[in-house]
């Protein structure tokens, strides 16, 4: 037995598309919390590092979070019942390695996903700078936007693998509804809940798809407390259990794409 | 000796009953076509018989396997259901060499002969996006054929083709029987039925209605 195609290379009109959406979003959070903003450090907590809990209410924090996340979607959400409708019947009448099969799409999507965050977070620091904002700290700066980078990749990864699987069952456009609802529905009680009080976060923090909101689980000082800490060492929990998730998704995937009927 | 056999095979989706308790035996070097209305349920039973659907009742046999319990597919199928399903940013030699690296049993020779015999050329630079819809229904028979299986599956193999096109499938579904191949067609072209089969079935709701004696 030979490999199994899956037919992927870079895509160089994705990746521009990628970068066009990554200095959208980065402008949008530049022209809003330039103002507040003492170092980059604050700008890029403020953009896509936590969720204010304090303004929770309004939703539009929770909001203004998850836009990268339906950008993701908006580009991977329906890759693999895409991919499958439209190769499934030449592979699979060749080779019964479905999972395989699946591992391949999982890691084209985690790539992907990977790449666009490091577009947003390289865009945000980059216009932030352009704008006049120096770090208050390299090592500062270099912490606080890896940890935001893996936190949202990971949860980037974990939110699109479910979409994708979910879509093996449902349509594409029902499982992302279900699954985008439920990380709105699930982060606003998360923000609304510590903002009664932090001692929930105990709790709140196996919820899913709240894990990746770096500024509810680390603890750093950039200068301006804009990072509150609810847990000291919450970044690395949440990046075992975002791990461990996207693990179990892809268990789930790989049992559900051996059983699949291909229509 | 029968190459096929469907063993009172039923499937359900939802609550449509797609095949409906199938009887069926298929002789190997033999053409038969399946005949009836469109979601008369062809392309399911094409579906059923590659191992793409798992039937809700009744066993598939194909050489002597029961699909989904010795395996999960036949092992040598050439198959066309429904449009071209290859990769736009690569030529039409590249999409047969990938998939063809997945058995792994035929060369870049072989591939560029397939092509060839479809009326096409192994060299043409252009990516598959570019090519026109009769191209394409012709790089979909060279990938059904360039295996060269024992079981050739063609759902609708003559759509898009133009008078030249069908043709030259005619010519190469005659060509796979005298192989010793066993050619199922699914066709509204009622001229093919005539011309090609050896054995014609109707379909109607999921249902075999009825069968030809042999024509040839």
């Amino acid at each position: 037995m030979g490999l199994i195609p899956v037919g992927i290379k870079w895509d160089i009109s994705l990746l521009l598309k990628l970068l066009g959406w990554s200095l959208l979003l980065a402008l949008l959070s530049v022209l809003r919390f330039y103002p507040s903003s003492a170092s980059l450090e604050d700008l890029m907590i403020s953009a896509y590092g936590t969720i204010d809990v304090y303004a929770v209410q309004t939703v539009i924090p929770v909001f203004m979070w998850i836009l990268p996340f339906l950008v993701s979607n908006f580009n991977f959400g329906e890759h693999i019942a895409k991919q499958l409708d439209r190769h499934a019947v030449y592979l699979f009448t060749r080779t019964a390695r479905r999972k395989s099969w699946l591992v391949k799409q999982a890691m084209y999507l985690s790539h992907y996903v990977i790449v666009f965050q490091l577009l947003l977070q390289g865009s945000t620091v980059l216009l932030g700078y352009i704008s006049g904002l120096k770090a208050a700290s390299l090592f500062t700066l270099w912490e606080v936007t890896i940890g935001i980078t893996a936190l949202l990749s990971l949860s980037g990864i974990l939110l699109v693998l479910t979409i994708n699987f979910l879509s093996l069952s449902l349509s594409a456009v029902v499982s992302s509804v279900l699954v985008l609802s439920y990380q709105l529905i699930a982060l606003f009680t998360a923000g609304s809940l510590l903002r009664v009080s932090t001692a929930y976060y105990t709790q709140l923090k196996w919820m899913p798809l709240t894990q990746g909101v770096y500024g509810w689980q680390a603890s750093i000082f950039t200068g301006t407390e804009k990072v509150k800490s609810y847990l000291g060492d919450g970044v690395r929990f949440a990046g075992c259990y975002m791990i461990v998730a996207i693990i179990v998704v892809l268990l789930i995937g790989l049992r559900k794409i051996n059983r699949l009927d291909i229509y | 000796m029968s190459i096929i056999q469907l063993i009172n095979v039923s499937k359900n989706i939802g609550k449509s009953v797609v095949l409906n308790h199938i009887n069926l035996e298929l002789d190997e070097g033999r053409v038969y076509a399946f005949y009836g209305s469109n979601g008369s349920g062809k392309s399911m039973l094409f579906r059923a018989i590659s191992g793409l659907i798992k039937p809700s009742t009744g066993e598939i046999i194909v050489q002597g396997k029961t699909l989904h319990k010795d395996c999960s597919f036949p092992e040598s199928i050439g198959v066309i259901i429904e449009s071209p399903g290859f990769w736009d940013s690569y030529t039409g030699f590249d999409n047969l060499k990938m998939l063809a690296s997945i058995k792994n049993k035929i060369t870049a020779e072989d591939i560029c002969k397939a092509i060839n015999r479809v009326g096409l050329n192994p060299n043409d630079p252009r990516k598959f996006k570019k090519y026109s819809l009769g191209m394409k229904q012709r790089l979909a028979i060279a990938q059904a054929v360039m295996e060269k299986p024992d079981i050739l599956i063609l759902d609708e193999p003559t759509n898009a083709l133009d008078e030249d096109g069908i043709d030259l499938v005619r010519q190469i579904i005659r060509e796979e029987k005298a192989r010793g191949g066993t050619v199922l067609i699914a066709s509204h072209n009622k001229e093919d039925v005539e011309l090609l089969a050896d054995h014609k079935f109707r379909m109607k709701n999921g249902q075999l209605l009825n069968e030809s004696e042999d024509a040839k």
